[in-house]
């Protein structure tokens, strides 16, 4: 009895020692559904650098969009091809070694040669350092959305101590308000305030990036209180942190967009325009956020959300009209029998494609089937991991593929226009070609901002939609959540920065 | 005696090499086989998902040696492969050996945790249900156990999360890197198989208190505790021993669900994640790892088995 008793007394002990510490009040610890991956520097994870403020990109966006100084403090293009900067004084990285214009050169080539991506976006031809406040930029052709692009966060300035001799990748170093310090695979990445940072000192001494790839866990983990910051809850969960007292959520509708990519060419039945058009009509795209995402999300009408700025309210849209989608489907040759639309006997049945490794992506390719199909339209819908995806899509074995795309990287229309829809572009799997927005495209590009540029963009985003190239569904909106007693956070619409300089910790 | 035993062994180590050679080829038709040009994929990795050129695509085919017949490839890559180079992962940029190797450690920490909470719980319950058979004790013993055996593992490790987590606040909902993250997962992998197990202890103790030997401990007058352990024990040992290695084996199964809710980084979730994020190269490691696991470990154990009992050994 009493050997038993003890043997309790030894496991209640066990048990009840590694309570979950909550963090110090000059700590915060984020959950991230990715692992940060400090010590590589491959293209898409490089982003969390710009992300947790440990590099700083020469040029930023601010919560509107605009652009904003970050290590530049003035830009000017002087020709065609050439821009200047005026770089940030007095600035040192992490290192101790002082930040100047031969450094953002050293930096900028470094990132060119190590990302072939970095290359396409920039476009760069030659950097010069002129004096150690001025660096001069020559492009490749007339290039005007080379600040726009510097702002992606994959073009961050590191220190040359980020480099081996051999001008391989080590860890980063930057010139951040957050210093990187600690790295446990799988489990977490440390950063530490860097108290001799340009701007405004941080009040956090110290951000833990915890990785919990299952989103139930990162919620419940902000919920017992060992994280402070959940980054993107699930839609369902969204409303429960809500009306817990413990727990604020925070969003931020952004451009990013959930859309049916049409396959145009013309042994498909979405090879006639009519057809996609009716498609674009049938959907109420509020019901798809409702059904789909729980309310987390905007009915998308463009390629281009409102708040992109680009896309003007005269701007024409296909909005729900079952009647007109009807009447366009009986002029394309096919009828209705008994509920379900037909030609020469056969229902009309599209091959929808998606991928679930973006969690709404299931959810808002069943809502759409589900409306199409109380419409009469028939799918077959096929899920498959991204690049499984893509085998079919390159095969032009598909109608619509479902897919998501973010305009937000760099604020500026090129690099998404004409990456996507570019008869010549890589990506361009929709077999469609237009050559009036090809030309509206590469002419935008050597645009400066103004009327010309706008009426140019217009010009290519009319094709697209006279066409019918795709369907918008939901411009995503960015969610986190965080704990009560975290202060000062907001969500960024890029969705590729925490921007945690102005968070604290204050319990009320 | 001895030389049958020595015939048999390399008989046996003959099989195991073929099965691994064979088991190389399968690895590396990965590549071949699986859906995509390798070069591209490995290209549209680096580029952040932007798809190369065709050009592009063409010249890194060439430099790379993708376009030399696929016997001299297969060669090369067993080279590397024999010299623990296994490649990069595209997800990571780390060594693929450097993968496994924390992935694999991770992965019995958990699984040998589990199992030895198996059979804390297993075994008294199987020993307590036998001895009380019939009786309410036994009934409602093997009711939980049906339970334990039945709750899907996924929901079961948020149940526990909530209550262990949320509601008393004891252990840490998921992560790995201390003794304490271990608790919840291990739990919920023990009690998954601790039902099975202990509906089997119980079966096969009351089997073996059936037997004669026994009947006769308790006429010679012997106390319950002193029959159980010495006469029914090790009757109802084997089966049990043979049950128990089946469930090591299917506990490695369940974890995989387990640690993707845990957030914890063990192989089969290193699997899983390889096969969606098409990371070959870790795809192929962890398949050459477990696939060599599995047939040393059979050749141990038939080595084993033919050891301790010759008749087997006459047999296979």
């Amino acid at each position: 009895m009493i050997r038993s008793r003890a043997l309790a007394a030894l496991l209640l002990a066990t048990i009840a020692a590694p309570l979950p510490a909550k963090a110090a009040d000059d700590t915060l610890v984020v959950g991230t559904m990715w692992e940060s991956l400090p010590l590589n520097m491959g293209a898409r994870r490089s982003r969390f650098f710009n992300e947790s403020e440990i590099l700083d990109t020469l040029i930023k966006l601010d919560y509107d969009m605009n652009l904003v100084p970050g290590l530049a403090t003035a830009w000017e293009r002087t020709s065609p091809t050439t821009w200047r900067f005026t770089l940030r004084d007095g600035v040192t990285f992490h290192d101790g070694t002082p930040f100047n214009a031969a450094a953002a050169k050293l930096s900028l080539e470094r990132v060119i040669a190590l990302l072939p991506y970095a290359a396409d976006l920039l476009n760069i031809e030659t950097i010069t350092a002129e004096d150690p406040e001025t660096l001069v930029i020559e492009t490749s052709e007339p290039f005007a959305a080379l600040p726009n692009q510097l702002t992606d966060a994959i073009t961050g300035i590191y220190a040359a101590s980020s480099f081996d001799a051999d001008g391989k990748f080590v860890k980063p170093v930057g010139t951040g308000p957050f210093e990187f310090t600690e790295y446990a695979k799988q489990q977490q990445t440390v950063t530490e305030r860097f108290d001799d940072y340009w701007g405004e000192a941080p009040a956090l001494e110290k951000v833990v990036y915890r990785f919990i790839p299952d989103h139930n866990a990162r919620t419940i983990a902000l919920e017992t209180g060992e994280i402070d910051l959940a980054i993107n809850p699930l839609p369902a969960d969204v409303k429960r942190l809500e009306a817990n007292d413990d727990t604020t959520v925070y969003a931020e509708p952004s451009a990013g967009l959930y859309y049916g990519s049409f396959n145009v060419a013309e042994d498909r039945p979405t090879g006639d325009v009519r057809v996609r058009q009716a498609i674009n009509m049938m959907i109420d795209r509020g019901l798809v956020v409702d059904a789909a995402l729980e309310g987390v999300g905007l009915p998308a009408t463009h390629f281009f959300s409102p708040s992109f700025g680009l896309v003007p309210e005269t701007a024409p849209s296909y909005d729900y009209d079952p009647d007109a989608a009807a009447a366009l489907l009986e002029e394309a040759g096919y009828a209705k029998v008994d509920g379900v639309w037909q030609k020469d006997g056969a229902p009309l049945t599209l091959r929808v494609l998606s991928y679930p490794t973006r969690t709404e992506m299931p959810l808002i390719t069943d809502a759409m089937t589900a409306l199409l199909a109380e419409q009469g339209v028939m799918s077959d819908v096929g899920m498959f991991t991204f690049e499984g995806m893509m085998e079919f899509v390159k095969a032009g074995d598909y109608d619509i593929a479902v897919v998501f795309w973010t305009p937000e990287m760099t604020g500026h229309p090129d690099l998404h226009l004409k990456s996507q829809f570019h008869s010549a572009a890589g990506l361009n799997d929709t077999n469609w070609a237009s050559p009036v927005f090809d030309a509206a495209v590469d002419k935008g590009r050597t645009l400066d901002p103004g009327p010309e540029r706008d009426a140019t963009y217009l010009e290519a985003l009319t094709a697209l939609h006279d066409d019918a190239v795709v369907i918008p569904l939901v411009h995503k909106v960015y969610t986190a959540a965080a704990r009560s007693e975290v202060k000062g956070f907001r969500v960024h619409p890029s969705g590729f920065f925490y921007d945690l300089k102005s968070v604290s910790k204050q319990a009320d | 005696m001895a030389g049958s035993l020595g015939e048999l062994l390399g008989r046996r180590a003959a099989y195991a090499v073929v099965l691994l050679a064979a088991l190389s080829v399968a690895g590396f038709a990965i590549l071949v086989l699986l859906p995509g040009d390798v070069a591209e994929v490995i290209l549209t990795a680096e580029m952040d998902g932007e798809r190369p050129s065709a050009e592009a695509v063409a010249t890194f085919r060439a430099t790379h040696g993708f376009d030399d017949p696929l016997p001299i490839q297969y060669v090369r890559w067993l080279g590397g492969v024999l010299t623990g180079d296994l490649g990069t992962s595209f997800a990571t940029g780390d060594p693929v050996s450097v993968e496994l190797a924390l992935r694999l450690s991770a992965t019995f920490t958990l699984v040998g945790t589990a199992f030895v909470m198996m059979l804390l719980i297993a075994l008294p319950l199987g020993v307590a249900a036998a001895v009380w058979r019939g009786t309410l004790v036994d009934r409602i013993l093997m009711g939980v156990s049906v339970v334990g055996m039945s709750v899907p593992n996924f929901w079961q490790s948020l149940l526990f999360v909530l209550f262990f987590s949320l509601m008393l606040g004891w252990l840490p909902s998921s992560g790995f890197g201390s003794p304490a993250h271990v608790v919840l997962p291990a739990l919920v992998i023990a009690t998954s198989s601790a039902g099975l197990v202990a509906r089997f202890v119980r079966s096969s103790l009351i089997v073996a208190m059936g037997e004669p030997h026994v009947r006769t401990a308790f006429a010679k007058g012997l106390g319950r505790r002193e029959v159980l352990l010495h006469h029914v024990a090790p009757g109802a040992m084997a089966p049990i021993l043979t049950v128990l290695g089946l469930q090591a084996a299917r506990m490695f199964d369940g974890a995989i669900v387990v640690e993707t809710v845990f957030a914890w980084p063990g192989l089969g979730r290193l699997l899983v994640d390889a096969v969606m994020g098409r990371d070959y190269p870790v795809l192929q490691g962890a398949l050459l790892l477990i696939g060599t696991a599995t047939i040393l470990i059979n050749l141990l154990v038939d080595v084993a088995i033919s050891a301790i009992d010759p008749r087997i050994g006459d047999a296979v």
